[in-house]
């Protein structure tokens, strides 16, 4: 009787656990099949991911171990000569340093710079400050290339705004070359400077704002004034949007082309060459003949960098966000 | 209260005079834009023209082929915002709603994108273009520009489909409609929220884009778009400042009042960028 009590559940038993499995354990093909839409509708977009993202990236180090100038497929293997000259190229190293120069010290220069505008503007009691984002955001959304050439006019030494502005002040008694070998950098990070601000400043609104209100006026009770409630309370609860916002800046600063291009092209004596005029102009400038392999190299070796970087900011944030 | 009203007017002063100061080079631009050249190259500092000079835009529009170079980039521009709502909706809505084979391997490539520096892989993207037959077409500035770095769009349309209830589609199913019907009349329509998201912001991408538009346009210079016009405006007249700020005027305004019209929206999208 015992036994059969026993074996009557597990009779019972073994059908119920055994036909969800057979009907859940469908075979791979018909998955597919029955999911024949959802290929159809990524087809469009893994193609352009192939061409335009991933083919791209492995033909870079592809097109890197040849002596090629474009015309037809590469055929003259050279293997790593490319990347031997290249890292022995001080013009090389000095576009890698200046390109990290930009990034760092414009990064230094905005962030603070936006901190300052989004706790005036994160105030309550100061009204219009819509109209002020507006305002302090707009260059965020122009043309870099654009916006390069008007302020290359507005730093121009001999009728530029910037020293007729200086001249007349009597804070300059000879106009000044701004975009000479010793200023050419700070100009362009400066007007990148400008142009970025209001984009960081959005952030650091953002941030503000999720810090609960009630903290402030607990602080408030406790007899902390404006400047402690600020350093004690506001700052210390910043602190992982300021690291994320630094690496993405950073990460997107060492991305620099436009601005240089149209502002300096690089000049003068290479003075403000960053990785990206670096690899344009061995690519095509027409000054020599173009080395696509040579340029490849450049490009494999600094898109990986940017890569790594790019991950570990990834990670870092994933780590911050989870603190 | 009195000195927290003292407080705000200081702030105000402050602000007007930064926002000034922020606002002059476009003030520059449009006030260099109506002087006359004797009066740019003067050395006054006022912002106001002594009489308007329209014929600068003319100069620009018609001489200087920026009604050209305007008329690509409206092009180039409205048939990549397009494109990449088409590739970014069907992609979204697949990997947001269902779970078939490899899907992972497809979310995988999607957030590897975010991390491939397109600009420093110019050389292939070229040499693909150029093999394709696209090289100075506007073909190939169209099929470059809906190429490159889209996943944000994705994620956004992938998560915002993921968001809807399952009952929608299956009323639907009911009545017989397939795949293509349930996405085209009743999923698409219902996201037109991430769809103006992604136009404003790729509208903004392609039209300040210059890399591309630069490297492939080299052989046509009919063929370019606004900000390489400009580039080489400034290369060949070199001395035509007000010409050139009438270019940049007919350049920047468009982008500038679609930021004005859609703030709000735009600022919400770019925060939300960060965080994805």
């Amino acid at each position: 009787m015992k036994t059969g009590m026993r074996a009557r559940p597990s009779v019972r038993m073994r059908p119920h656990r055994r036909v969800p499995q057979l009907v859940r354990k469908k075979s791979l093909w018909g998955e597919i099949v029955r999911h024949k839409w959802c290929y159809i509708f990524l087809l469009p977009s893994v193609v352009m991911y192939i061409g335009f993202a991933l083919w791209p990236y492995l033909a870079t180090w592809y097109f890197s171990l040849f002596n090629w100038s474009g015309d037809g497929w590469p055929v003259n293997f050279v293997g790593w000569q490319n990347y031997i000259e290249i890292l022995k190229d001080k013009y090389f190293w000095n576009a890698f340093g200046n390109t990290f120069y930009y990034a760092v010290v414009q990064t230094i220069i905005k962030l603070p710079l936006a901190l300052l505008l989004a706790l005036i503007l994160n105030s309550k009691k100061l009204g219009g400050s819509s109209v002020y984002r507006a305002v302090f955001f707009l260059p965020v959304v122009t043309t870099t290339a654009i916006i390069g050439i008007v302020m290359t006019f507005i730093f121009n030494p001999y009728s530029g705004a910037v020293n007729n502005f200086l001249l007349s002040l009597g804070l300059l008694n000879r106009p000044v070359e701004w975009l000479g070998v010793e200023t050419a950098m700070m100009v362009v990070i400066l007007v990148s400077v400008w142009q970025m601000t209001g984009q960081y400043m959005v952030y650091w609104l953002a941030g503000l704002q999720s810090i609960p209100q009630e903290l402030h006026e607990v602080a408030a009770v406790d007899g902390a004034n404006g400047f402690k409630r600020l350093w004690f309370v506001t700052l210390p609860l910043l602190k992982p949007v300021a690291v994320i916002i630094t690496l993405f800046g950073l990460v997107y600063a060492l991305r620099v082309f436009d601005l240089v291009m149209v502002m300096t092209a690089g000049g003068p004596d290479y003075a403000t060459d960053v990785v990206a005029t670096y690899i344009y102009r061995y690519a095509f400038s027409g000054e020599t003949l173009p080395r696509y392999g040579f340029s490849s190299a450049a490009a494999a070796i600094f898109s990986t960098i940017l890569i790594i970087i790019a991950v570990g900011q990834r990670l870092l944030t994933r780590h911050v966000r989870e603190d | 209260m009195k000195r927290f009203s003292g407080k705000k007017l200081l702030a105000h002063v402050a602000l007007i005079a930064v926002g000034f100061f922020w606002m002059y080079p476009f003030l520059w631009m449009i006030s260099a834009s109506l002087k006359t050249p004797t009066e740019m190259f003067g050395r006054g500092l006022s912002l106001i023209p002594e009489s308007l000079q329209f014929e600068n835009y003319v100069r620009a529009w018609k001489v200087a082929n920026f009604s050209g170079y305007f008329l690509n980039t409206v092009v180039v521009t409205t048939a990549v915002v397009l494109i990449v709502i088409f590739l970014t909706s069907t992609c979204g809505y697949v990997l947001g709603r269902f779970n078939f084979p490899g899907k992972t391997v497809i979310i995988a490539l999607v957030v590897a994108t975010v991390f491939l520096p397109t600009r420093y892989t110019i050389i292939p993207i070229f040499d693909l273009v150029k093999r394709l037959g696209l090289l100075n077409s506007l073909g190939g500035l169209i099929l470059v520009g809906a190429g490159t770095q889209q996943a944000l769009f994705i994620l956004l349309f992938s998560s915002f489909f993921r968001g809807l209830p399952k009952e929608l589609e299956e009323s639907a199913i009911i009545d017989g409609a397939g795949f293509l019907q349930v996405f085209a009349r009743i999923m698409l329509p219902l996201s037109t929220p991430v769809i103006a998201t992604v136009t404003i912001f790729q509208f903004i991408t392609s039209w300040n884009d210059f890399l591309f538009p630069l490297i492939l346009t080299l052989g046509r210079p009919s063929l370019r778009t606004l900000g390489v016009g400009m580039y080489a405006f400034v290369g060949e007249h070199t001395f035509d400042w007000t010409g050139a700020a009438a270019g940049a005027a007919i350049s920047l305004v468009p982008v500038m009042t679609i930021f004005l019209i859609f703030q709000k929206w735009f600022i919400s999208g770019v925060v939300g960028a960060v965080k994805g």
